[in-house]
């Protein structure tokens, strides 16, 4: 069905073109947004401005922010010797949370994945490479990626790129959730961890 | 027994049973076809009870869309991926299409393979998953450098993350495919008896690319595998496809010594064949994952002569089998070896889209 608005049409097009949105949901958003008091739609207005105005990446390491380089990158109390290597700024928040991890990121901007057009040359690692030759200090890389085919391919391919040049480099382990019961973990995880069991 | 005319509906329901246990059709048939025509989705709420009493239910949705949306539920709880909810419910299915295991390419035994595996080795399922999708990746990675023309040194590195991945993956699947054509054979000979009466014994081997030492360690696969592929990535690129790894491997069945099944069988060799095979992988799941399969044959009498037919039912009649779902236009001989009235065996009518039961 067509709005009478072209307004309202065109506000339905560009909603329905976000990830998970389908037509029935931005209308839905539409209409609701339409009932909002001004304010409250300026100001979303405003944030999405905003958004492409302000918010930029890091120029060192890729991740999210508004001044560059970012907090973290500026941080002197941070371990400028462990680049932890992640695929999205959003990975860098969820290791930030742990409050275990004193070093610096790097954000590649996805995984390698050939069936989406997707090869080295399309992530920041060409970036990588020039840090490392810049900043001589780093012993460590931590490779944080997803575990799934695309972040093994890709953890393969950086192992055997950064082998020369740095002294260390680990993979984070896969496991169980710590604090969930075992009986709510899906089978394959469960499987995988039962072929990766340690002694005790 | 479900009993009606060709295309009352006797197949849907099978198809239903199959959709609730492995969220997919055992015809193969593409999610979308198995809406109503007219309709937009389908919606499936089966319960399960296993051998210790415990019960499953299992909800499959599914609508056209587009995009098209399927969700499945495990009593209650959104399931992430459809894969886990395979191999909690074990099931076989016979249809007069899997003449093509014994008859078909190699592809169609893998076919059956990779069914029986991913239901009874949750590892085995994750396993398979991941090869297939670094496989395509790896084949489109393959079509792209061919089509630029990438210098080889250039490929090769690459190309170098997605064999590690293709190689370590199809060592295991292989592995585990070796050791299953071992612990499967005696459950197929044993089988192969019952349904043929006589006594000659048909041997598998398993032959993956030639490779001639332990098919069962993974560890020579590797190393067979990486050696294929440093002698055989030149070809792939030119021909833009992965050559090596476990899509490439053969199950072979023989008749006798040195005789392909595929080649030599007689058609009542193939039926057989096929039966017991079926027959196999029933007693091989039930060993494996400790629940008695659900058993779905699918307008497999028609197919069979009046002998192998007269065995296949006297197999299901004693109870040797768990539950069984049997569809068949006809009934002729099911009433004179099965005893409807009893509590054992239910006999239901298909007729212009509704069940009846008699
Ligand atoms: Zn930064």
């Amino acid at each position: 069905m067509l709005y009478t608005s072209p307004a309202l049409e065109t506000l339905i097009e560009r909603l329905s073109s976000l990830p998970t949105i389908g037509r029935k949901t931005a209308a839905r958003l539409a209409i609701y947004l339409f009932k909002q008091p001004d304010a409250e739609v300026k100001s979303l207005a405003e944030a999405l401005y905003h958004l492409k105005e302000r918010v930029r990446t890091c120029s060192v390491c890729g991740n999210i922010t508004e001044d560059d380089p970012c907090a973290i990158c500026r941080d002197p109390r941070r371990d400028q010797s462990i680049i932890c290597i992640v695929e999205e700024p959003n990975d860098v928040l969820v290791i930030e949370r742990t409050n275990e991890f004193r070093g610096l990121y790097h954000v590649l901007g996805g995984s390698l994945s050939p069936l989406d057009g997707v090869g080295p040359d399309e992530l920041r690692i060409r970036e990588l490479l020039l840090r490392l030759s810049e900043e001589k200090g780093v012993r460590e890389v931590i490779l944080a990626l997803d575990p799934n085919v695309e972040g093994e391919a890709t953890v393969l391919y950086l192992a055997r790129l950064l082998h020369p040049i740095v002294p260390r480099i680990t993979r984070i382990a896969r496991g169980i959730p710590i604090g969930s019961d075992l009986e709510f973990v899906d089978d394959a995880t469960l499987a995988k961890a039962l072929e990766g069991r340690l002694l005790v | 027994m479900i009993s009606g005319q060709n295309g009352a509906g006797k197949t849907s329901i099978l198809e239903a049973l199959s959709v609730a246990a492995l969220t997919k059709s055992f015809t193969e048939a593409a999610d979308n076809t198995l809406v109503q025509t007219g309709a937009e989705n389908f919606s499936l709420d089966a319960q399960f009870l296993s051998d210790l009493g415990v019960g499953l239910r299992s909800k499959v949705e599914y609508h056209l869309g587009p995009p098209a949306r399927k969700s499945i539920h495990v009593n209650n709880d959104k399931l992430r991926r459809a894969s886990d909810l395979i191999g909690r419910i074990p099931i076989v299915a016979l249809t007069p299409d899997d003449k093509v295991i014994t008859g078909g390419s190699p592809e169609e035994r893998r076919r059956f393979l990779s069914l029986v595996l991913s239901q009874s080795s949750r590892l085995y399922l994750e396993d398979e998953i991941e090869f297939r999708k670094a496989l395509r990746h790896r084949n489109s990675l393959l079509g792209n450098l061919r089509e630029q023309g990438t210098s080889i040194a250039r490929a090769s590195a690459l190309l170098a993350p997605w064999t590690e991945v293709v190689i370590e993956r199809s060592a295991r699947i292989m592995s585990r495919r070796a050791t299953f054509i071992k612990e499967f054979s005696p459950f197929l000979l044993e089988s192969y008896e019952l349904v043929s009466g006589a006594s000659e014994s048909p041997p598998l081997r398993y032959a993956p690319m030639g490779f001639e030492h332990d098919a069962e360690s993974a560890h020579q696969l590797r190393a067979f595998l990486e050696e294929e592929h440093n002698r055989r990535e030149q070809e792939e690129l030119k021909r833009g496809m992965t050559l090596i790894g476990a899509h490439r491997d053969e199950l072979v069945i023989l008749i006798a010594p040195e005789r392909e099944a595929k080649r030599f069988a007689s058609q009542g060799q193939h039926k057989s064949l096929l039966v017991a095979m079926k027959l196999a992988e029933f007693s091989y799941l039930r060993d494996a994952t400790n629940e008695t399969p659900i058993l779905l044959l699918d307008d497999v009498f028609s197919e069979l002569d009046a002998a192998r037919s007269h065995r296949l039912l006297q197999l299901i009649a004693s109870g040797r089998f768990g539950q069984t779902f049997i569809s068949s236009t006809t009934r002729e001989n099911f009433d004179e070896m099965i005893d409807f009235s009893s509590n054992q065996h239910r006999l239901f009518v298909v007729a212009s889209g509704k069940i009846e039961t008699r």
